[in-house]
């Protein structure tokens, strides 16, 4: 898998990891939220907790993800990766409240109000410390629970090296070799897997229709901050899944409609619905070979 | 009162070929040939030639050309030929000069100044004839979303949301709007056949549907309300597949028009429903229509007469402010926007008006998108684009540019025979499009031209998918408004921030 | 004209009701088999009639309104029988093809608009632009007959058919441009109208005979179905004067061939 990369992005997603790995209750590992914050500025790190986090949440444990001492020991690391700082949250009452009654999400079940606080408040962080910056200071790399994100410029597997990752558990992992032609290729940014509220996409290959889909997205007020196919694809999965509340296969159905050939087959109340979703979302579905 | 008018046309004819067969006497409406029985010779009166090349096409022995006439005035470029000659038949007649076909005059057709992408490298381009390629479009309002209520373990859902009416057709390309009356009754069912035959639609113009073409053609037509309501009934707008509301042509933004009495036939009065040998006048407003809230009340009796189960389509002319009035069209419940261009054509129309008023369509496309986009609006209408649509190129770089589908009139009756000769409003067509001559009329077959109109759709079809094969795009619909596969060429930064395009290179 | 007692007879409350609800309910009751359906306390809602439309000729209703019905009051009405007892607003009968409303009060602007077909009566007067681009067309000739006066642009571009205009209740005719680019069908005024009040394209007539038929005819309906205080005869007894186009073929010398 190395030579599917070319060494200028690479990334990792681990979900189902081990509370006593992280140092935290079973509870704990459950029922927060991780955030993952890269400092590219190690400098921002204040800033960010001062204006993000601390006044917003309960942190119960945060710690930065410890490394090796220097990043040219591992051979073929070309620039030093992030400082990666984790914290374990839950969003305080008051602010959840205030954030529920402001934003009118009363009917909203609790718990998926307050993934939306996260999903808000870590957009605010990408724009704020990242997408408005010629230099970039600081970006969320994950806040699901119970997974987590971790990106580089370099090769997946350096990220193991790098953030000694090689006796951590977890029960499901991706990984992700980039060749970039498109984004931020020289930053780890750009690199994959991307975050939804819970998921992390990777992807190859470009989409024949990026510029419509931003364009879908930005309507429903989705701003892509990261310039990349795969940013936009898990935008759209979390809108079709979050926001809309489609059921698995009709996410599947919006994002990759059946063809025409396999459509005339379907049974009639299959074609129906399928029908509907085609023509509600065909202007938001990724296109390519 | 004698003509100073230079005649247009010179007509040769080799004496050695010509047979003095008379098929030209018979061809020209015009009466530009004529036989002498004493001098057995065959004379031609050029300045009765309006250059249609009827003639030529059928002479059997290929005795004759028609080209432009080599008299000329002293050349000036600001008091052209068209200028003089102009200025000589009002100074004849007192009279607004009318003329036929699209706007002729040098505006910059950007179409020509954008530039198409292909996959190299990084993404595959897919080969059409060999893999699937979808063509397929849905015209009508889009939800934003859809309510799913599951109802079952297995994954069942049901659609709580009201799916607006969407009309499906087999390639983005329609028929535009030309009434019956504008052209012959030949031409007319052509255009439905040939719609028919290919899954898609044509428009009937605002000169009402034929009762006899209702059953089997209704369900491909898209049915005019304009201002005259001519041939509107309700069964009309029920028979229809989509119901659209003329406000404005590209042609003649801002004006009305009318069908001379002379031509208002009885088959013609019957589908207007207008009695015998009166002028078809269609007044320049619809006079139930003086602001967007009228609009909206119009749709809405449109929606209710055809019990919500058709799109409603609104077409305007593309003007300076296209971009505000159309936001305001789909806010007022237009499920279709028609937008025609500068060079959209007409089959009468006065000439001032014509090449003057409106803008290019590919300007007014980019800026409405961007505008409903900005919106948020853009899924709650479809756009038609028109005016000046030539090729398959064309239709691929409208939708990219944002449209939906285009409408093509001009291009469908070139197919059919015609030649852009411009006479549209003598009546006295030589190709039996624009006339209501039986004797004109019926030289049209309509199972021949409506063969020739779907030739046309099949090979411009083809060619949109080799295009969107290189583009390495599957399926149309993710084409519109992917600007990003678009790029200029020898435009200003204005017309590239207008369209919304990079310059080539960028 | 059936009875109460004979026909299926639906009632609709219109209070709360928006026009697309009001509609839908009249749709289901026509659908359920109403042959009259009563509407009371309709506000304003528009199109009523409108989305009645039915291939089958012999479906007719007879819808009676209490209140005050909105624009577009039958609209492309194809062909059913509608009672106002009030007023009426703009956009009466617009493009209607077949039918019959009756207006028991005043009604708004382009009253009849592109109507080719049926009969619309209004009891009072009616606003601008009246029987615009009326028309006719083999056998179907329609019918307005308004018992006041109107106002400019009565019978604008008119193509076919027959406009009434009673002056009844002592108006004074004040509409300008009346008939204006007129090329069909006829106007019938009772009352004084100046020669400048008249579009370019009319000309005044004597009545003959046919004319004295027609008006009989429709003044004897429109005083059958008001309670007007005045009666056929004494209508009919003071002097009509008949507008007709000039040409069919008004605009024919503007343009230069």
């Amino acid at each position: 898998m190395h030579n599917r990369g070319n060494g200028k992005g690479g990334g990792i997603a681990a979900v189902g990891l081990s509370h006593e790995d992280l140092g935290v209750s079973r509870s704990i590992l459950k029922d927060d939220y991780l955030l993952l914050i890269a400092l590219l500025d190690p400098e921002a790190r204040s800033e960010v907790e001062e204006g993000f986090i601390t006044p917003l949440m309960d942190v119960d444990k945060s710690e930065r993800i410890p490394t090796v001492s220097d990043y040219r020991k591992i051979p073929g690391l070309e620039l030093k990766p992030p400082d990666v700082w984790r914290y374990f949250v839950r969003v305080k009452e008051d602010v959840l409240d205030r954030f529920i009654r402001e934003n009118k999400l009363a009917d909203m079940d609790r718990r998926r109000a307050e993934d939306e606080f996260i999903y808000q408040n870590s957009f605010k962080i990408n724009t704020r410390f990242y997408a408005s910056l010629g230099e970039k200071r600081a970006f969320v790399l994950s806040h699901g629970r119970d997974m987590m994100i971790l990106k580089i410029v370099g090769y997946a597997e350096d990220i193991v090296r790098y953030y000694k990752l090689e006796n951590f558990r977890a029960h499901v992992w991706i990984a992700h070799q980039r060749y970039p032609t498109k984004g931020r290729v020289w930053h780890p940014g750009g690199a994959h897997p991307f975050m939804g509220m819970h998921e992390a996409l990777v992807h190859n290959g470009d989409f024949a229709n990026y510029h419509s889909v931003v364009e879908y997205l930005e309507q429903r007020g989705r701003h892509p901050l990261f310039l990349t196919d795969t940013e936009v694809s898990v935008l759209l999965f979390d809108l079709l899944n979050r926001k809309y509340n489609y059921p698995l296969e009709y996410i599947i159905e919006a994002m990759a409609p059946t063809t025409e050939l396999d459509f005339d087959m379907l049974p009639p109340e299959k074609q129906k619905i399928y029908r509907a979703i085609q023509t509600t979302h065909i202007h938001g579905s990724p296109d390519g070979p | 009162m004698q003509s100073y008018l230079l005649p247009e046309f010179e007509v040769e004819r080799k004496e050695e070929k010509c047979i003095r067969c008379q098929v030209c006497v018979r061809q020209c409406a015009f009466e530009t040939h004529r036989y002498d029985e004493e001098l057995d010779r065959m004379f031609s009166d050029v300045e009765k030639c309006v250059g249609c090349q009827r003639c030529v096409v059928f002479c059997p022995t290929n005795a004759l050309s028609v080209r432009p006439n080599p008299s000329a005035y002293k050349l000036n470029y600001s008091w052209t030929d068209e200028r003089i000659s102009d200025l000589t038949k009002q100074a004849e007649t007192g009279g607004v000069i009318l003329t036929g076909g699209g706007n002729d005059k040098p505006y910059r057709v950007y179409f020509d100044h954008l530039v198409l992408n292909a996959s190299q490298v990084t993404n595959p381009s897919i080969d059409p004839l060999r893999e699937p390629m979808e063509l397929r479009t849905f015209l009508g309002c889009k939800p934003d979303t859809l309510a799913l209520e599951s109802w079952s373990e297995l994954g069942d859902v049901e659609i709580r949301t009201a799916m607006p009416p969407n009309v499906m057709i087999e390639t983005p390309i329609l028929f535009t709007a030309m009434s019956y009356g504008a052209i012959s009754y030949q031409a007319f069912k052509s255009l439905a056949i040939a719609a028919s035959e290919y899954g898609t639609l044509f428009n009937t113009g605002e000169g009402g549907l034929p009762k006899e073409l209702r059953a089997k053609y209704g369900r491909n037509a898209i049915v005019q309300c304009a201002s005259g309501r001519f041939g509107v009934d309700a069964e009309y707008l029920n028979c229809a597949a989509v119901v659209e509301i003329k406000i404005g042509q590209g042609a003649k933004p801002g004006i009305g028009g009318h069908l001379p009495g002379e031509k208002v036939s009885c088959s013609i009065a019957e589908t207007r429903m207008i009695p015998e040998g009166t002028d078809a006048l269609s007044p320049a407003p619809q006079h139930d229509i003086y602001s967007i809230e009228d609009l909206s009340t119009l749709i809405y009796a449109l929606k209710e007469a055809t019990n919500y189960e058709k799109p409603v389509s609104v077409k305007i002319a593309a003007v300076h402010n296209s971009a505000a009035i159309a936001s305001g069209m789909v806010r007022a419940g237009a499920d279709i926007i028609a937008l025609d261009g500068l060079r959209g054509g007409t089959g009468a129309a006065p000439k001032i008006i014509r090449d003057n008023v409106g803008i290019p369509i590919e300007l007014a496309i980019a800026s409405v998108d961007q505008r409903l986009r900005e919106e948020g609006i853009r899924n709650r209408c479809s756009i038609i684009a028109a005016g000046g649509i030539r090729c398959s190129a064309d239709v691929i770089k409208a939708i990219a540019l944002g449209a939906d589908a285009v409408y093509i009139g001009t291009a469908a009756l070139v197919a059919m025979g015609c030649t852009l000769c411009q006479k549209c409003y003598t009546g006295k067509c030589n190709w039996g499009i624009c006339t209501q001559d039986p004797y004109l009329a019926k030289r049209i077959n309509p199972d021949i031209a409506s063969r020739r109109l779907v030739n046309l759709l099949r090979g411009w079809s083809l060619e949109m998918k080799e295009m969107l094969g290189g583009m390495g795009i599957n399926a149309i619909e993710s084409l519109r408004g992917n600007r990003d596969h678009l790029r200029g060429v020898g435009l200003e930064e204005w017309e590239l921030d207008v369209l919304g395009v990079k310059g080539a290179g960028e | 004209m059936k009875t109460g007692e004979e026909v299926n007879e639906m009632e609709i409350d219109a209070s709360k009701l928006t026009h697309k609800e009001l509609n839908d309910a009249i749709r289901n009751c026509v659908l359920e088999g109403a042959e009259r359906i009563i509407l009371r306390n309709v506000y304003g809602q528009r199109y009523i009639g409108t989305r009645l439309y039915s291939p089958n000729p012999d479906n007719k209703v007879e819808i009676e309104i209490f209140g005050t019905p909105g624009n577009d009051l039958g609209a492309f009405l194809n062909g059913h029988r509608i009672i106002v007892h009030g007023n009426a607003q703009d956009g009466v009968g617009n493009t209607m093809d077949d039918g019959e409303i009756m207006v028991e009060g005043r009604a708004g602007d382009i009253v009849g608009m592109s109507m080719r077909g049926g009969k619309i009566f209004i009891r009072d007067s009616v606003g601008y632009r009246a029987a615009m681009h009326m028309k006719g067309y083999s056998g179907k000739k329609p019918v307005l007959v308004i018992g006041g006066t109107a106002q400019d642009f009565l019978g604008e571009y008119m193509a076919g058919g027959i406009v009434i205009l009673l002056g009844l209740g002592n108006v004074s005719h004040k509409a300008n441009f009346i008939g204006t680019g007129m090329h069909g069908g006829v106007i019938y005024i009772r009352g004084e109208v100046e020669k400048y009040q008249l579009g370019k394209e009319v000309g005044v007539l004597k009545l003959e005979d046919k004319d004295e038929e027609i008006l009989e005819k429709y003044v004897r309906e429109f005083t059958n179905y008001f309670d007007l205080g005045i009666s056929q005869k004494e209508i009919l007894s003071e002097e009509f004067i008949k507008l007709l186009p000039v040409s069919k073929r008004p605009y024919g010398r503007v343009y230069a061939y």
